[in-house]
């Protein structure tokens, strides 16, 4: 007999936190489901450590090659014998009733329902933001294509998949380094509604120097996104395309490429000269790298948290 | 061969939460450190908590009734009176505990010499305006038992304890008398005999939002502020600065319900402690426009304290 939900858990060289992440999966009140741990080429000894955990319902696969969170995860899908798929990551930790929410979630609802997927909690080590923001003024349920254009709210750990999504709009894209899971929302959001268990289900836990590792990733992938779905999704929507170039330029910005930087921020302006922010933006790269990478920060973990509260915090109980 | 894992017993009182004791007691089960035996103490409740304690089949867990609902700390101590294991940890019906909560506590406190007694852990609390993180070393640096509450209180919650058994029976157990502060308290008298560490990392989840009353708990406070002053009284008195914010506090809570006279008596014994405390003649002053007014004050302080920490966070 098949599982009814496969969780993919793609994994490279962090055998100090899989073990929390792979006991979060197996501790699920919900039962009836297969573990395929993807092994994308580790050095650290994952595979000892993923034999020392005797569950039947947990598999292990192994890549020969190193290629990436995403090619990891299509490897698990192909795997994969479960009519629904999630996805968990090995820094990251879900609490008990995730997979029991959504699975009923998903399947009370009707097919336009192609994923469902929950709210997270994120520890940099320092500050906790839940995604989406709790004071979201935009769609984060049903119809979420466009705010999924401008954002990145949905991330992969909470994801619950029908298995036909993947054949309807396809795999994840190999290419990205960073942002795949963004680029997919973004093309099933076009086709799908996405339903949200509002409650807080899982745990995110970012090493601290992930996002300044990751930067340069991030940049390329910005940039692939926009080379990829600039004529197909944006051309109605300049101010999508324009906010996807403020933020490459501010990450430009960061990066330490303050001309660059400048002159993306200065392209967006070009795409959408009526957003406010843009100019402050732009303005703001005339204060120097210090003091735009913390108002950046800060504007990103908090902007007025306590005035515009849509979305009330909970975790649903059972 | 190694030795066996040394056995947690985990108490638990719940009183009247049946709709989150499932998830709190879920999270205790789902712990990676295995050997562990969770002790639920039933405080008379009145609600489906029975029907929720018969729906989990673990060996491991078991329950005991109070015939009368006597509080929190009573029926911790009756959970500590059943409790086999060499160290006790706590957990409350509306918290969750993250998977590796008593894993990464028992591996502190097996790694610090034997005059450690308690090891206490950072948390995220949500709350309705959104997520925080309690904890980190500068916050623990600041609470000093014998001081008396200052600081985040929830710094010392028992969720967040791992303890050893023996200081317990050293010092006595939680004083019953207590509604509110009795960790606080338990962990002022623990500080006379052992050592307290802390870990940083936050290690469970305290929801404000579905638990928690924040009136109920100020009427808890003010009963808690009278019997601890009674009984530790002396270790403030020689500090006037200590004895008056004290003093203050129980002022202004009082104040705040409406006990206009006994509250502005409480703030006069703060000023004469010490004469040039400011906040205590404005909270006098202010009492005199009723409690909705001061309510009313004390949400704008809160709210404004709370801006200035994020400001002071990323600055």
């Amino acid at each position: 007999m098949t599982a009814r939900v496969s969780v993919i858990l793609p994994t490279y060289n962090r055998a100090a936190t899989l073990g929390r992440a792979i006991h979060s999966v197996l501790g699920q009140t919900f039962t009836d489901f297969e573990l395929l741990v993807v092994d994308d080429a580790s050095i650290d000894g994952t595979a000892e450590l993923v034999a020392g955990i005797s569950d039947p319902r947990l598999r292990y696969l192994r890549r020969a090659v190193r290629g990436g969170a995403g090619a990891a995860r299509n490897t698990g899908i192909a795997a994969a014998q479960g009519s629904l798929i999630a996805f968990q990551d090995s820094d990251d930790e879900w609490l008990a009733y995730k997979l029991e929410q959504q699975v009923q979630l998903l399947e009370a609802s009707p097919p336009e329902v192609g994923m469902v997927y929950c709210r997270a909690l994120r520890w940099d080590g320092r500050t906790t933001t839940c995604i989406p923001s709790p004071w979201a003024g935009y769609a984060i349920s049903g119809e979420i294509h466009q705010a999924t254009l401008r954002r990145n709210f949905v991330s992969t750990q909470t994801w619950l998949v029908r298995r036909e999504c993947f054949d309807a709009i396809g795999l994840l894209d190999e290419n990205l380094q960073a942002l795949e899971d963004w680029e997919w929302m973004i093309r099933c959001s076009q086709r799908y509604q996405v339903g949200l268990v509002d409650a807080l289900l899982v745990m995110v836990h970012e090493s601290g120097d992930s996002l300044s590792r990751n930067l340069g990733a991030y940049i390329q992938a910005t940039e692939e996104i926009i080379r990829k779905h600039r004529n197909t999704l944006f051309p109605e929507h300049s101010f999508n395309l324009a906010n996807l170039h403020f933020l490459l330029g501010a990450r430009h910005h960061i990066h330490g490429n303050a001309l660059l930087g400048r002159q993306t921020l200065a392209k967006a302006l070009g795409i959408y000269p009526w957003a406010l922010r843009f100019y402050l933006g732009w303005l703001l790269t005339l204060c120097g790298d210090r003091a735009f990478r913390r108002v950046w920060e800060f504007a990103r973990t908090s902007v007025l948290r306590d005035f515009s509260l849509r979305h009330p915090l909970r975790i649903k109980a059972e | 061969m190694q030795p066996a894992p040394a056995l947690v017993s985990v108490i638990l009182p719940a009183h009247n939460r049946a709709h989150l004791l499932g998830r709190a007691i879920q999270s205790v089960l789902a712990q990676t450190w295995r050997a562990l035996e969770l002790i639920v103490v039933d405080d008379a409740s009145t609600d489906a908590t029975p029907e929720v304690l018969a729906s989990f089949s673990d060996p491991r867990l078991r329950t005991l009734r109070q015939a009368r609902n006597g509080g929190a700390a009573a029926a911790r101590n009756a959970g500590i009176a059943a409790a086999r294991g060499e160290f006790l940890a706590f957990q409350d019906d509306d918290d969750i505990w993250l998977i590796e909560k008593l894993e990464r506590q028992m591996r502190a406190l097996l790694a610090e010499p034997d005059d450690v007694g308690l090891c206490l852990s950072g948390h995220f609390r949500l709350e309705a305006q959104g997520p925080c993180y309690v904890g980190g070393s500068r916050a623990f640096a600041n609470i000093e038992f014998t001081r008396g509450v200052v600081g985040d209180f929830s710094l010392v919650a028992t969720p967040g304890w791992l303890l050893r058994r023996r200081f317990l029976e050293a010092v006595g157990p939680f004083d019953e008398r207590l509604r509110v502060w009795d960790d606080w308290e338990l962990a002022l008298r623990l500080s006379r005999v052992c050592r307290i560490v802390h870990l940083p990392e936050p290690l469970y989840i305290q929801d404000r939002i579905q638990g928690g009353d924040l009136v109920k708990s100020d009427r808890g406070h003010i009963n808690d502020l009278k019997v601890v002053m009674e009984k530790h009284g002396a270790l403030w008195q020689a500090s006037p600065r200590i004895h008056s914010m004290h003093c203050l506090t129980l002022g202004r809570k009082l104040c705040m319900l409406g006990a206009g006279s006994e509250g502005r008596q409480s703030l006069r014994r703060a000023i004469a402690a010490q004469p040039f405390n400011g906040r205590a003649w404005l909270i006098l002053l202010a009492s005199f426009t009723g409690s909705a007014v001061l309510r009313r004050l004390n949400a704008l302080a809160r709210r404004a304290r709370q801006l200035f920490e994020l400001f002071r966070m990323h600055a």
